[in-house]
């Protein structure tokens, strides 16, 4: 029992790294959430990490950055189902608007843009490659000729769905509301304009164009209007809104 | 055709995010009417509220203008419709049978366009215009269609409809807020939704309000109606929560006749009306609340009330030891599903069964009907077929009794799991000190094994270029290569291919393996690629000319002829069997021709 107890100690603390220092107490989710936010600070981005982050957070009752953190697991690996799972649930639990679900989530579970784009390449080119020495070879030209025209339309098929899944190289920049209040979403960049929809806390949105204090904003392909910059959280750490 | 086809294949793999529909459509108030008296066209947008429409219809004896806009962003299970109504105001001027013709308008950039309308004007008076569709209220409801007489004539007033005069504790009414506004009033601003508030009472947000028009009395009222729902939290006579809302209203002054446009006659214009900030408040009204009664109460009733249906579903439904199974339960209905509590499950032996995660889908506008989801983790601690029993206990207020609705068991297969421990990764805290109870977070739980990635998509990777652009440069040096040595080669060079295929050839038939057939085969194949070489019309010219020459022929001859042979008669005998000194002889002369 204690050697169980000692290898879940080990798998556990391999999630914190080594800066990360000894796991927190077994209610203590703003630790841990520190700790994940430290070892996060100093490492490369990982949507586990991310993840943890997230869960943590929520356990703390802060849905903003949950619902960020899960947001930044899902742009690093949009297949990562506990993310997706976990979201949708925070998002029912608080009435959080979500995109609809398209057939962009559906390739995502099966596999990352990233591999789409980088397997689409290798295609496309051993194609292309292939198309063009089929005339050194002697036997079975007609074979290797359709393979290799096979292999480019794929591999361009691959590529096109690589570029379209990947949330990173969308137009409109991902972002999440994380003002407490929420946000309310304007026709013009002014208070007195007309509401269009109130967004809660926790919201993703996608930034069409950021202008200085208000920020223009497109709400899950369906409404548009301007928010108070001030009130949106970039999805990637670092981007600012100016 | 070919390129034509692969085109095709490839506009098919590429796929692209479908494109939103737009649906525009128009419809008139009232089909007939007289003149002076006005009618309403409602145009109704769905799908984009980015939309540019005319401010008039731009008809001949009709006097148009476009009176209200109305938009609706509607948030639904996480998706977002959004939609726009505009309706212009239409004021006969003369008697006929117009034709409104089809309106465009431009909707996110699209061009739409609607039908085309009819309105028959008469000289006297007309039919009053076509109320619009009301609020579905309960049957029995006392407000439903009633005129609120003792209003009749007073310019602005607010109207609490609630369908019921009795009502039980926990029990969720839905109510409908209406706001009426006399035609010649007009709304400069009114606030988003009414304050209901009142003692005793729990009311919920109201939905975006919808408008309508009625006729009262003599008056066009414009009606604007917000439904939401109300619960009483104790019981007596309760006074029922009282709507309040600010408007700023254009109260309509005496300005002199011919001064003012037949629009600003209807709806006081800018320069003859006074703007005033106006507080509506409905009118006071009790109810009686009713305590739940005791008798019958079930012992796990939890606070449900309304009219629900219970159904379940596993999945898995085949499950190997230690492996979760989600068993789902849906509780359908009316009623108020924020007080409700989770089913319970009858008989839970030989499982281990977590705390569930509840989700409601509401399928109205103010969360009276719809459906809640339960999910409940389990784990099968002994073989199993079917899951355990749900019930669900609620008082149904209508019926005055209570219920108790169970689902049916599910069949499914589950494998004892051994260890009687949950198949979820423990969080760190509980790796370092286990809890007596396992964390019962279904949602998630940590995860370990981190991988690092980017926040810099591959396609914005300088090495994916550059890899990317190497292979291009690579693929254009390879053809630029061969297309030069193609070009170099020339006739010189295709002389050369030649020897090389002559030579290849001759070196195989020092094959001893080699059948008969495939030798005379090749021998003669390879005085055909000679004879290409020497501008002969094939082996045969080759071998005469060599032998007019007066060259030694002869076991050409055996080549040609018994290559003939082969090639009608389908194979050889064995009296013509070649050995291998007949063989030798035979290549040596070709290389004698070769030479």
């Amino acid at each position: 029992m204690k050697a169980i107890r000692m290898l879940g100690f080990l798998v556990a603390t391999s999630a914190f790294g080594a800066e990360a220092g000894p796991p927190p107490a077994s209610t203590d989710y703003a630790g841990a959430a520190r700790q994940f936010e430290q070892k996060l600070a100093t490492s490369p981005p990982s949507a586990e990490d991310y993840y943890n982050l997230a869960l943590a957070r929520e356990k703390t009752g802060d849905v903003a950055q949950a619902a960020l953190n899960y947001e930044r697991a899902l742009l690093l690996d949009p297949g990562l189902r506990p993310a997706r799972n976990a979201l949708d649930a925070l998002a029912t639990s608080k009435s959080i608007p979500l995109p609809p679900h398209t057939w962009i989530a559906d390739v995502n579970a099966v596999t990352r843009p990233d591999v789409l784009l980088a397997v689409g390449s290798a295609l496309f080119w051993a194609g292309a490659f292939g198309l063009l020495l089929v005339s050194r070879i002697r036997r079975n030209r007609g074979v290797a000729r359709a393979v290799s025209i096979l292999a480019i339309i794929a591999g361009s098929a691959f590529q096109t769905a690589g570029w379209l899944t990947d949330g990173r190289l969308a137009r409109a920049r991902p972002a999440v509301v994380t003002s407490k209040d929420g946000a309310e979403v304007l026709t013009a960049p002014a208070n007195n304009s007309t509401p269009v929809v109130s967004l809660p806390s926790g919201t993703p949105v996608g930034v069409i164009s950021p202008r200085g204090a208000w920020t223009y904003i497109d709400v899950n392909g369906g409404a548009r209007g301007w928010v108070q910059t001030e009130r949106l959280t970039p999805v990637i750490p670092g981007e600012t809104l100016l | 055709m070919n390129k034509f086809r692969f085109a095709l294949i490839l506009a098919a793999c590429v796929s692209l995010r479908a494109l939103g529909a737009v649906t525009v459509t128009a419809e008139l108030s009232a089909d007939e009417t007289s003149v002076g008296t006005p009618v309403q066209m409602r145009i109704s947008v769905e799908g984009t509220t980015n939309v540019v429409i005319p401010d008039n219809l731009g008809v001949e004896g009709l006097e148009s203008r476009l009176t209200g806009r109305q938009t609706l962003v509607q948030i639904t299970n996480g998706r977002m419709t959004t939609s726009g109504v505009y309706t212009y105001t239409i004021i006969p001027m003369r008697e006929g049978n117009y034709e409104i013709p089809p309106l465009e308008i431009n909707a996110d950039g699209h061009k739409e366009t609607t039908r085309a309308q009819k309105l028959l004007v008469q000289a006297g008076t007309a039919p009053g215009p076509r109320p619009a569709p009301a609020m579905p209220l309960p049957p029995g409801s006392p407000g439903r269609k009633q005129k609120p007489a003792a209003a009749q004539g007073e310019q602005v007033y607010v109207e609490m409809i609630v369908p019921k005069t009795s009502i039980y504790v926990g029990e969720v009414v839905p109510v409908e807020i209406r706001v009426y506004f006399r035609g010649d009033i007009g709304v400069r601003r009114l606030q988003d939704e009414p304050q209901v508030s009142g003692e005793g009472f729990t009311v919920q947000k109201s939905a975006p309000p919808s408008q309508s028009e009625e006729t009262i009395g003599d008056s066009i009222y414009r009606v604007v109606s917000f439904k939401t729902s109300i619960a009483a939290v104790k019981s007596g006579e309760m006074e029922l929560p009282v709507a309040t809302m600010k408007a700023i209203l254009s109260f309509p002054t005496n300005a002199p006749a011919g001064m003012q446009s037949i629009f600003d006659q209807f709806f006081g214009g800018q320069g003859m009306a006074d703007d005033r900030e106006v507080d509506l408040k409905s009118k006071p009204k009790s109810i009686r609340v009713k305590a739940l009664p005791a008798e019958g109460r079930p012992a796990d009733f939890s606070g449900a009330v309304g009219d629900f249906d219970i159904a379940a579903s596993a999945d898995p439904t085949k499950v190997a030891a230690g492996d979760p199974m989600t068993l789902k339960i849906v509780v359908s209905g009316r009623g108020n599903f924020d007080a409700m509590g989770n089913p319970k499950l009858l008989d839970t032996t030989g499982w281990k069964v977590y705390p569930p995660t509840s989700r409601f889908e509401k399928s109205d506008a103010i969360g009276y009907g719809g459906t809640k989801n339960f999910e409940m983790p389990m784990v099968a601690l002994q073989p199993q077929k079917s899951t355990p029993v749900a019930e669900f206990s609620f008082f149904n207020p209508d019926k005055e009794k209570y219920f108790s609705i169970k689902t049916q068991p599910v069949a499914i297969e589950a494998e004892a799991d051994q260890s009687a421990q949950p198949a979820v990764a423990a969080a760190p805290a509980d790796a370092v000190k286990p809890s007596p109870t396992p964390a019962p977070d279904p949602a998630g739980s940590w995860l370990s094994h981190p991988t690092a990635r980017s926040w810099q998509p591959l396609a914005k990777w300088p090495g994916f270029w550059i890899a990317n652009a190497a292979a291009a440069l690579l693929l254009i040096g390879i053809a630029i290569v061969l297309s030069i040595r193609r070009a170099r080669q020339g006739p010189a060079g295709h002389r050369a291919a030649q020897v090389r295929e002559r030579d290849r050839i001759v070196r195989e038939l020092g094959n001893d393996r080699l059948p008969d057939d495939a030798f005379y085969a090749k021998a003669l194949e390879s005085l055909a690629v000679q004879a290409r070489l020497t501008g002969d019309h094939g082996p045969f010219e080759l071998v005469r000319s060599l032998e007019a020459r007066g060259r030694n022929v002869s076991d050409l001859h055996v080549v040609l002829a018994r290559a003939d042979e082969l090639k009608f008669s389908g194979g050889g005998n064995a009296a013509t069997r070649l050995d291998a000194e007949e063989r030798r002889r035979i290549v040596r002369a070709i290389l004698e021709v070769c030479r």
